[in-house]
């Protein structure tokens, strides 16, 4: 199938009339949760992770992916309105966004993020659909080495670029390499770890982990004081930004998308990173950088467009590689599991309509996105007054009903509620879940393919280093490892991380 | 040294000699054959080192406080009865049924957050319990009945 009939079989699928259902109810979801401080879009789709196995393939990850770009579209509103980000990767926007707010100038700063989303986001897939078809078939020539280097430097830069400490990230990723050993071994059948328990048997599940280390442990967190958000009160105007607002921001959205699009390809990365470092990059090549954090629409304009950038770009290693890059692209593995079908070089060989379809899927959603974010903006807003003590039983219900509808097991309840309370612990202790659930879930694979490539080189380590690919992986992540371990370069990352 | 980093590296480093000798039982193997447990074993002794860094502060940003406890733990009343009302439903589910175990969770969830509006917090909990059962019926997800058979 070449690249022009792979397109047109992406949007015929996609505009199945159910798949566009499934797309709006994903971006809808996205946008509500984005809006909505508290729960980010690896909770919410771990919370309707149990409802895709009732529907197609295609289907499910289309919704999936909708909840994740919707998300970094949604974020933004709180950030500017309420200085609250709603999901980590607007964390940059309140700095510029709510001051620009306060002068009165909401509606331009909710515009030029929703525009820049908007073209962030299209020019961000036509990189994925430019890139994902010829690397998908150079994929097929990648060995065990080259997937176990690529999997070890994905996990070396997710903790490396870690907000809290790099060896408490390096322990948790270590952590979530243990918990993926719990169960029957995949070569040998045997079981490990599993205490005479059949339901671990399988493993720990994914989903009731994922649920209780991000959602659970989100309202328990949040459950502890009773917090008030004030909620910018002022007529929302004139959301269509002046061409003074758009010759201010269309190189920021230029170079956010192209910085967005990259550091979303990285395995590790994501639209946080993104955002921080299209930020930095656009103080830095202003000619007023003292105008950023008191309202400069660059400040909001490049961010959020990194953000949607990057949640195309991550999609490259988890459609090509069959590597989630994040945490949110192991949600969407895991969905894309649910269903027997292993994301990776052959996913557009044997499942071209799932390739194609989510790539077009993306497309539309984009535009439903456009159409939901301005216009409707004000009932968005009206949402930031639901109290947080109305939403979270609702969360928790979803949660426990969620994680039990997928083997109607009260076993899996429990081991929501233990992940819940690890997850608590570990961020009342600055210890981040990310790394576990992305070790977690590279795991299984990682064993396999360190097993095979010991096979081939015949018990030889040195095969990670003589092939071309995984050398200079490895490389980059005794390099990250040497720069993590330096004190120059931990004061600067913290000094970076202050900024 | 945060006494949080302490107990945590502490329990790591428990945790990482557990899962060592668990997987030494299982079997290594050979570097052309690899056993069962190499890749936890690997794994544990690399948790291993880090715990015993964090233990030892190594890796620590400066300015971090010394000998306080932990921060952050404002109120763990909340938190707490959420934990336990959570494992009394986990444990009533398939014994009292869906409808009146999510009574059960709602009106503890309402409670806890506004524990003196308790008509108000009874009629939602129970409008809610009735509502997610129809919903989630709908999606075609199995909900138990318990054994007063409530539902369908």
């Amino acid at each position: 199938m070449d690249f022009w009939q792979g397109i047109l079989l992406g949007f015929h699928n996609s505009l199945q009339p159910i798949n566009l259902l499934y797309c709006f109810f994903g971006v809808f979801i996205g946008t509500l949760i984005g809006v909505l401080p508290g729960i980010g879009p690896a909770g919410a789709m771990a919370i309707l992770l149990p409802v895709t196995s009732h529907v197609s393939p295609l289907s499910s990850i289309i919704m999936l992916a909708g909840i994740y770009y919707g998300a970094m579209y949604g974020g933004s509103t709180t950030s500017i309105l309420v200085n609250i980000p709603g999901e980590p990767a607007s964390v940059v926007t309140c700095l510029d966004g709510h001051q620009m707010a306060l002068k009165g100038r909401a509606g331009p700063a909710l515009g030029i993020s929703a525009f820049g989303s908007f073209i962030a986001g299209t020019l961000g897939i036509i990189g994925l659909m430019l890139l994902a078809h010829p690397l998908a078939r150079f994929a097929l020539k990648f060995g065990p080495p080259e997937y176990v280097s690529l999997m070890v430097l994905g996990l070396i830069i997710l903790t490396y670029l870690t907000e809290k400490s790099f060896i408490k990230a390096m322990a948790m990723a270590t952590l979530g390499l243990i918990l993926s050993s719990v169960g029957l071994d995949i070569i040998s059948g045997q079981a490990r770890f599993t205490f005479n328990v059949d339901n671990l048997l399988e493993g720990i599940g994914i989903v009731p982990m994922v649920m209780g280390l991000f959602g659970v442990a989100e309202v328990l967190e949040n459950i502890e004081v009773t917090v008030k958000r004030s909620i910018f009160k002022t007529h929302i105007k004139g959301l269509l930004p002046n061409l003074r607002d758009w010759a201010a921001s269309i190189w920021a959205i230029i170079r956010g998308t192209v910085i967005g699009f990259f550091l979303g390809i990285l395995p590790g990365g994501g639209a946080i990173l993104a955002s921080f470092v299209s930020y930095a990059v656009e103080k830095r090549v202003s000619k007023n950088p003292e105008r950023f954090g008191k309202g400069a629409i660059e400040g909001v304009a490049a961010p959020e467009s990194a953000n949607n950038a990057a949640s195309s770009g991550a999609f490259i290693p988890l459609l090509t590689l069959g590597i989630p890059a994040n945490v949110v692209m192991a949600m969407l593995f895991a969905g894309l599991l649910i269903h027997g079908i292993r994301p990776g070089p052959l996913l557009l060989k044997d499942y071209p309509e799932i390739f194609w379809g989510v790539i077009a899927s993306m497309y539309i959603g984009n535009v439903m996105l456009l159409g939901l974010n301005l216009p409707l903006i004000g009932i968005w807003v009206q949402l930031l007054k639901i109290p947080f003590r109305f939403l979270f039983p609702m969360i928790i219900l979803f949660c426990v009903i969620g994680v039990y509808s997928i083997s109607n097991s009260v076993f899996d309840i429990g081991v929501m509620i233990v992940f819940g309370l690890v997850g608590y612990i570990m961020r009342k202790c600055d210890y981040e879940p990310a790394p576990l659930v992305l070790a977690y879930v590279l795991g299984p694979m990682l064993e396999q393919a360190m097993r095979q490539s010991l096979i081939i080189s015949d018990g030889s380590f040195m095969i990670f280093l003589t092939r071309p690919i995984a050398g200079v992986c490895f490389a980059v992540c005794a390099l990250l490892m040497i720069l993590a371990c330096t004190k120059f370069s931990r004061k600067k990352r913290v000094e970076v991380l202050q900024e | 040294m945060k006494l949080s980093d302490r107990i945590t590296s502490l329990f790591l480093i428990t945790l990482s000699g557990f899962v060592l000798i668990g997987s030494y039982k299982l079997g290594i193997g050979t570097l052309q054959n690899l056993g069962t447990g190499f890749m936890p074993f690997l794994a544990s002794v690399l948790l291993f080192i880090l715990s015993l860094f964090i233990l030892l502060g190594i890796g620590r940003k400066s300015g971090e406080m010394n000998g306080k406890p932990p921060a952050g733990w404002k109120n763990l009343l909340r938190p707490g009865s959420l934990i336990i009302a959570l494992l009394v439903y986990m444990l009533l589910l398939n014994h009292l049924g869906y409808i009146l175990t999510a009574f059960f969770l709602m009106s503890q969830m309402f409670f806890i957050s506004e524990p003196k509006k308790w008509f108000q917090n009874i009629v939602s909990s129970a409008i809610i319990a009735i509502l997610s059962f129809i919903f989630f019926r709908w999606l075609q997800v199995q909900l138990p009945t318990g054994v007063f058979h409530i539902g369908w």
